[in-house]
């Protein structure tokens, strides 16, 4: 078998098409934009080169480092509330329940609608007069909790958190259910046999089998968070007065709104290599855990 | 380098001129009408005119049929190849906030069209300073330039060179509620203490004053350009944003202080700061709330068919300041909207052809649908016209002059600290002195 | 992994006990799946209603509600103004011939990625995984640039090329995470039985990812079909615009009409909703297929 997985030239065939694509594509823009962190430059014209000096603005900058931590958060909301609801919901659906493809379906659609929607719909339920949520508050009583929940700067991030985190919740259910259907049926079959509730069953063989989509959903969950813009950049804009900013909705703001293309390429390499590192972190945590 | 030529306050003599021409007979916004004009003043240009077949590339933004101008585009490229048989026009529109990204992309990496819309003062700036812009001045000499209002070609002057047309004018204004004001028995404004009156006399009926949308920035900034002129007067406005002033200069201070009382006195809905404009406009148009001071193609959002405060508004200058060096007749706005040539276009003399010809005619088709104040000396008849547009004119035809808004002057970078920093000061998260102090660091670099 | 896929089986040949009756609180269960289904499904009539509207009922008091007025001519704008009909093919062959090479070329990169051996495979690895990891705004300029170099501007390729480039890496740890599932036992008999390595690939590997398949191929659908950026920069000729261009497009300068907006998105969003009904539906059946083949 290794030398039939050894062999040179189908490892060339099976890796050429794809590679061809990513160099062009992905790896030259990102050798490109790494070059353009390193000048002063307005994007159009000539640039000067000024080594490092747009890293170290960045982290002397209180906006950029205020962006990172509101992704943080992004991130970690993803990992602790979205992706625990997703993997039950997956784990439900895929036993087999009444109406399994009703629900799959359902579940599914806040995903497929545009984000500009679901922006208009969320800035809807936040409006500070006639919104759902205050209003649902002041039917409770709870007068006193309603505010102006995206104009406010202590409730404007978590207001953001919230929908993006709804949104794809769909997305991460889908990927585990289609993990947990590939998973062989004898196994299932095994542990029903030996008596085994559905709540140890998912415990002691689903989760574990399904570990290798589980990463991929952390993967996506962490590096989707840290990249986040549609959803925020409608609801916010990354206001007001950075109370929601983004590390994305910033860099959007510097190349294209303060022209400061240089800057902005080195918060674009801070991305990718900040997501990098938390990819071979998450790599890592599944590794040992085996 | 080009910053001087901005310095220059627009003198619109030209509005003047459309008031005096009202009364011409019976002629209305019809096709036949509209080609007389335009033919004797593209007979001079005429023996440029080749006789190969060029097709030439135009970028604009105004592709929605929601927009006022939509309609004059099109009858403007179907005469102009009409009269240019052997030009082609092939167009390409894009919504006006993807522009900006395409157009900045494509002037990146030299993909320009051959004639495309854009904005004078700081957004083309970088364009021009890369050279991919055609210098037009020579192709103005022809009498071109006197066809022109004043202060036309201001925000489109680079470094004592021209680098492209305008065909209208947008200024900010007051829109106000006549009936709301009426029916609560308060004055209209004139001066600032006569708006802090209207503003407390609405608040004590339950009646939101002003709207503003705070997620839309330059919304904000339509109220505080207006309010600093009133405080510190055209010339120290220009001197200041050219970086040859500071904004330690009290009045500043005190425009971010009065901007600051109307925060205070509830003058801006609830929530503003979380508000898209769409939202924030609306009470304004379903007629809960009295007063907008945005654009004048606000005029056009007025009267469209939905709307329930047709002829209900009436349109101001922001008022005076009792304290303030600026008067009543200096306002904010100016020539923006602006057609330039690439300098690499294989077209250049139907490209300049072609640009003289549109902004020409577009001055005088979009002054009819409403949607500018026209920026070349145009001969309508003004009886179709949006009434709200002519007042407009009416109320600007004693205009000294037009301060450009911030946003548009000031390059990206800057204009972003001023949006953001005036967004904390409609948040009251900042006082008008840390405003001013984060103002000044325009200057830092 | 594998191991214990095979040891549960051994296992549970031992065991012969009956199994319990499980009293699940099924009622509670089913309300709580109810409930968020109606939540889930609430974008849906909030679209429609939407696109229904004008905006005086969108912005106004009348946000969530029925429509007061139902305004079926903002479908006429949008189909109209919004050049549709043209759009929507557009759309379809970049996102069909996206959806497709994206599949082919990853499933291929995966199987050497997962499988096969060489040196620079964990590097390679990484490398695929780097595309995931760039922002797609600052990836506008360079890839426009490159893709201008090509002169590949004003082109399907234009759009399909970007959109393969970013789905290879989703795509790639998608298939990953399920082809690591797959015990090798089966690909080593075939290999006894005298069957080449592309053999094995197409014969035995591809027809087990079909669940991994239906997984990626919505989910690129979805990135390429609602793409935005990259449609309005690189396309500046109506041969070659998208629907989501053409959507865009219905907003005016100072005026946006979101009832016509709504619309277009309604129109826009059908064949997502019927795409993924499809493939979801080859998710769920693939538990009989791999009950076959397992």
């Amino acid at each position: 078998m290794e030398k039939v997985w050894g062999d040179k030239k189908a490892i060339l065939f099976f890796l050429f098409p794809s590679f061809v694509i990513l160099a062009l594509i992905i790896i030259t823009p990102i050798m490109m934009s790494s070059y353009y962190s390193l000048l002063d430059w307005d994007g159009f014209g000539k640039g000067t080169f000024i080594g490092l000096n747009n890293y170290i603005r960045l982290f002397k900058d209180p906006a950029f480092i205020k962006s990172v931590r509101n992704s943080l958060v992004f991130a970690f909301a993803s990992i602790a509330i979205q992706l625990p609801i997703s993997l039950l919901l997956a784990l439900v659906l895929a036993k087999g329940v009444k109406y399994e493809r009703f629900f799959v379906t359902v579940y599914f659609i806040p995903v497929i609608i545009s984000t500009v929607v679901i922006g208009q719909l969320w800035m809807k339920i936040y409006h500070p007069e006639y919104g759902l949520l205050n209003m649902f508050l002041k039917t409770v009583g709870l007068e006193s909790v309603t505010r102006e929940w995206l104009g406010d700067t202590k409730t404007a991030l978590i207001a953001s958190v919230v929908p993006v985190l709804w949104q794809y919740i769909g997305y991460h259910m889908l990927l585990l259910y289609a993990g947990i259907k590939s998973i062989s049926t004898d196994v299932f079959e095994a542990a029903k046999i030996d008596g085994a509730t559905w709540g140890k069953t998912c415990i002691h063989i689903t989760i574990p089998m399904l570990k290798p989509i589980l990463k991929v959903s952390f993967t996506f969950a962490v590096v989707g968070a840290l990249k986040v813009f549609d959803l925020v950049y409608v609801l916010t804009r990354g206001g007001p007065a950075r109370a929601s900013e983004v590390t994305s909705t910033l860099m959007v703001e510097t190349i294209f709104k303060s022209n400061s293309y240089g800057y902005g390429s080195a918060m674009a390499v801070f991305v990718v290599v900040e997501c990098l590192v938390l990819y071979l972190v998450i790599g890592k945590l599944f590794k040992e855990e085996v | 380098m080009g910053r001087r030529l901005m310095k220059g306050v627009a003198l619109v003599l030209g509005l003047g001129m459309v008031m005096g021409t009202i009364g011409c007979g019976g002629t209305t916004a019809q096709p036949e009408a509209k080609t007389s004009e335009p033919k004797q003043a593209a007979a001079a240009n005429k023996e440029n005119k080749t006789d190969e077949a060029v097709t030439l590339n135009f970028w604009h933004i105004w592709g929605a049929e929601t927009d006022a101008s939509y309609n004059a585009v099109k009858t403007v490229i179907a005469d102009f190849e009409k009269e240019y048989p052997n030009i082609k026009i092939k167009v390409d529109t894009t919504e006006n906030e993807a522009y900006k990204t395409k157009i900045k992309a494509a002037a990146a990496a030299n993909e320009l069209p051959d004639v495309f819309s854009t904005w004078g003062g700081g957004f083309s700036k970088p364009f021009i300073e890369a050279g991919r812009v055609l210098a037009i001045d020579e192709y103005l000499e022809d009498g071109t330039k006197d066809r022109m209002v004043g202060g036309a070609l201001a925000n489109v002057t680079y470094g004592d060179k021209v680098y492209g047309m305008t065909f209208g004018l947008s200024c900010g204004a007051f829109f106000m509620n006549e009936e709301l004001f009426k029916a609560n028995n308060i004055k209209i404004p004139e001066t600032y203490d006569e708006l802090i009156t209207a503003v407390k006399a609405f608040k004590a009926v339950g009646i939101t004053p002003m709207a503003v949308s705070g997620k839309d920035t330059w919304t904000i900034a339509m109220y505080f350009d207006a309010m600093a002129l009133k405080a510190a007067g055209n010339d120290t406005i220009v001197k200041t944003l050219n970086k040859e002033g500071s904004f330690q200069d009290p009045a500043f201070l005190s425009a971010a202080t009065k901007f600051a009382e109307l925060v205070s006195l509830g003058a801006f809905p609830a929530g503003a700061a979380g508000l898209s404009k769409d939202e924030s406009d609306i009470d304004f148009l379903e007629g809960k709330i009295p007063m907008l001071f945005n654009g004048s193609w606000t005029a056009g959002t007025v009267y469209r068919e939905d709307s329930k405060i047709k002829d209900k508004v009436i349109v101001r200058g922001f008022p005076v300041f009792g304290d303030g060096k600026g008067n009543k007749n200096e306002f904010t706005g100016g020539a923006v909207d602006a057609i330039m040539v690439n300098a690499d276009t294989k077209h250049k003399e139907a490209a300049v052809l072609f640009q003289k010809y549109f902004c020409e005619n577009m001055a005088r088709e979009t002054y009819l649908a409403g949607a500018y104040l026209p920026a070349w000396k145009v001969d309508v008849d003004e009886t179709n016209i949006n009434p709200l547009t002519v007042q407009l004119a009416e109320l600007t035809s004693q205009a000294e002059g037009f301060t450009l808004w911030w946003d548009t002057l000031l390059e990206g970078n800057d204009t972003q600290i001023y949006l953001n920093a005036l967004q904390e000061l409609l948040l009251g998260s900042i006082t008008p002195e840390e405003y001013i102090a984060k103002l000044e660091t325009i200057y830092q670099k | 992994m594998k191991a214990n896929l095979l040891m549960g089986a051994e296992d549970s040949i031992k065991t012969t006990t009956e199994p319990p009756k499980q009293k699940v609180s099924s009622g509670i269960m089913y309300s709580l799946l109810f409930v968020w289904a109606a939540i889930q499904i609430f974008p849906i009539y909030w679209l429609v209603t939407f696109s229904l509207k004008g905006n005086s009922e969108i912005f106004g008091g009348n946000a969530l509600g029925l429509p007061k007025e139902w305004l079926w001519g903002n479908y006429t704008k949008a189909i109209v103004n919004g050049n549709v009909g043209r759009y929507f093919i557009n759309s379809v062959i970049v996102t069909g011939a996206t959806i497709l090479i994206t599949v082919i070329v990853s499933l291929m990169a995966t199987y050497a990625l997962t499988r096969m051996i060489f040196k620079l495979k964990k590097p390679m690895n990484t490398l695929y995984m780097l595309g995931l990891t760039v922002p797609i705004h600052s990836a506008l300029l360079p890839v426009f640039i490159m893709l201008r170099n090509f002169k590949l501007v004003n082109s399907y390729t234009a759009l399909i090329l970007p959109y393969v480039a970013f789905a290879i890496p989703m795509a790639v740890m998608i298939f990953a995470g399920f082809m690591t599932s797959i015990p090798i036992e089966l690909e080593e008999s075939a290999c006894l039985d005298g069957c080449s390595i592309y053999q094995v690939f197409f014969k035995i590997i591809v027809p087990l990812m079909k669940p991994a398949v239906a997984t990626v191929a919505i989910f690129t659908f979805l990135q390429a079909w609602n793409e935005l950026m990259f449609a309005v920069v690189f396309i500046s000729d109506t041969k070659y615009k998208t629907l989501t261009v053409g959507i865009q497009s219905l907003a005016g300068q100072y005026t946006i009409d979101w009832g016509a907006i709504g619309a277009g998105l309604v129109v826009a969003t059908i064949p997502t909703l019927i795409i993924y009904i499809f493939m979801s539906r080859k998710v769920q059946d693939s538990l009989v297929m791999g009950a076959v083949k397992g």
